[in-house]
């Protein structure tokens, strides 16, 4: 069973179909690419997953769930996440603090809560940074704290919203090595939204494409590339 | 949490020693302990979770004319009608300002408290409810809280325990949940977590106090009427106490009632009424522009630095 059906997925802002038809499937334990230029629906469509916005038309089934009428932390709860492209932290308080924000729900005791905050921490590669203030972190580390708030939650699926934008080749790299413990040790699916083929060949089994708010082409990163739909959105 | 506990002690002390060092000015500590209790309850929500909210003195109203209506109608004892007015108007104002934080935030919640307020104040003064609230004369008499040393010591002791429990929700993962609903609430959510669930806790705990407060507060005066539950007066009143001493503490909200209580009575007599709130805004304009943190946060401010 996948982890993650979208059916038939329609949004529409004033003015502006944002989605139109969307329906993808995702398996347990995969780590998808979605690409697509600019504008071309991919953050409505993981905003639409968590429940920031409300689909007009299609079915979000995760985990066998019918979410339509969940709320964000509901689904949250469910081990649904995702992470922001420029990372989002309140200034002042520290990682530390960022990283217990998502275990709360859980109220776990004061002993696991610090174990767990530490065992995160570390596997993002941030265990030394914990006392800082966000505001201070270089922009790998401010993405690894990106994932570590999403792991903190529990997830069973993340969606990553363009973790490589703005890093440098050799971060990319850490950053990949990141990710594909976490698919391997914690049998995390992952969705990755990214703009930067060239990492996400790397790390990614199937890929999907969206473009103008519909999905135009599905498969490997080979048979994508040489798609002529995906072609001509990307190069015109 | 120890270290807190200590220093509300202390406070409480202090205000003991004050009862019997200005054993003539009993009355105008009472008066201040009242307004430390409104100025603090009402910070509590405002300052921690983010929402400016406008229509505090809707818990402080309801609470007042239900506690007036059953003294006053029904002849019930204080012991009785002090405790349903409070629960009266901590439940009914939370019920409608919990369900409005959930609706609206940001300009818009500021904006529909204030209409609610300007609202109520005609509600009880139209004269279709006359025989209800008594208009603009209000429900008087009430039998009354006398100006005493044990009213002025139990109020003490109420204005430190609220103090020290808000210090101490604040302190807890409620209050830290709080810390991020305030800087961004999406963040909140997206950790799993409705950050209204959290705000509206604040916002009873807030409202709580303020009621006690307000029920209170009428049989102090001796009456229920606009002037001291409704009126935005009294409302600004109390943001300008808790904006001069200091709105992110509780001991600034305390501090910010009793200069202003203490100035009033000082000035009373002096000038003219009009030039007495003249005086006292000027005075809490110059704080909050100096440091928007009210005395509390100069203090603070000149504690780090002397520290270096």
């Amino acid at each position: 069973m996948p982890i993650l059906e979208l059916k038939n997925i329609d949004k529409r802002f004033p003015g502006v179909k944002a989605l139109s038809d969307v329906t993808l499937s995702i398996e347990r334990g995969e780590i998808r690419g979605l690409i697509g230029p600019n504008g071309s629906g991919k953050t409505t469509l993981i905003r639409t997953v968590i429940g920031f916005y409300m689909q007009d038309k299609g079915e979000i089934i995760y985990d066998g769930d019918h979410l339509s009428n969940d709320k964000v932390w509901e689904r949250v709860n469910k081990g649904l996440v995702l992470t922001y492209q420029d990372p989002v932290y309140v200034p002042g308080l520290s990682i530390y603090r960022h990283i217990e924000l998502g275990t709360i729900s859980k109220n776990p005791s004061k002993k696991s809560l610090e174990k767990k905050i530490m065992e995160i921490a570390t596997e993002v590669g941030l265990d030394d940074k914990v006392n800082q203030n966000p505001s201070d972190l270089p922009l790998l580390s401010a993405k690894r704290l990106e994932i570590a708030k999403a792991l903190s939650t529990d997830p069973k699926l993340i969606m990553i919203d363009e973790i490589f934008a703005g890093l440098s080749f050799e971060e990319g790299e850490q950053m990949i090595s990141v990710l594909e413990n976490l698919n391997k040790e914690k049998g995390l699916t992952i969705l990755l939204i990214d703009h930067n083929l060239r990492m996400v060949k790397k790390i990614v089994g199937k890929t999907t494409v969206i473009n103008m708010g519909q999905v135009i082409a599905e498969g490997s990163f080979e048979e994508i590339i040489e798609n002529e739909k995906v072609k001509k959105a990307y190069l015109g | 949490m120890k270290k807190e506990s200590y220093k509300w002690i202390a406070v409480f002390f202090i205000g003991l020693v004050c009862t019997v060092l200005f054993k003539s000015y009993l009355y105008v500590l009472i008066y201040a302990s009242f307004f430390a209790i409104f100025a603090m309850s009402w910070s509590f929500f405002t300052s921690f979770s983010g929402y400016l909210n406008i229509g505090h003195v809707i818990f402080i109203g309801i609470a007042g004319y239900t506690t007036g209506i059953f003294n006053y109608y029904f002849h019930f004892p204080l012991i009785l009608s002090i405790p349903i007015g409070a629960a009266a108007g901590s439940g009914i104002g939370w019920l409608f300002l919990n369900w409005l934080h959930r609706k609206i935030s940001g300009l818009s919640f500021e904006m529909v408290t204030f209409l609610s307020i300007l609202a109520l104040s005609d509600l009880v003064l139209t004269s279709y409810l006359r025989p209800v609230t008594g208009a603009d004369l209000g429900i008087s008499p009430l039998d009354s809280l006398l100006s005493s040393l044990p009213l002025a010591i139990g109020l003490i002791a109420f204005m430190c325990i609220s103090g020290y429990l808000f210090i101490r929700f604040l302190n807890s993962r409620q209050g830290k949940v709080l810390d991020f609903a305030r800087g961004n609430r999406e963040l909140v959510k997206t950790a799993g977590l409705d950050p209204h669930k959290y705000s509206g806790l604040c916002l009873l705990y807030s409202g709580i106090v303020g009621a006690i407060g307000g029920a209170l507060y009428v049989h102090f005066s001796g009456a229920a009427g606009v002037s001291n539950t409704f009126a935005l007066e009294f409302q600004v009143n109390i943001i300008v106490m808790a904006i001069l001493g200091g709105r992110f503490s509780m001991y600034g909200s305390i501090v910010g009632a009793f200069i202003v209580i203490i100035l009033e009575e000082f000035l009373m007599g002096r000038v003219p009424g009009s030039v007495q709130n003249l005086i006292i805004y000027c005075i809490a304009l110059w704080v909050y522009f100096s440091s928007p943190g009210g005395l509390f946060g100069i203090v603070t401010t000149m504690k780090k630095r002397l520290r270096g």
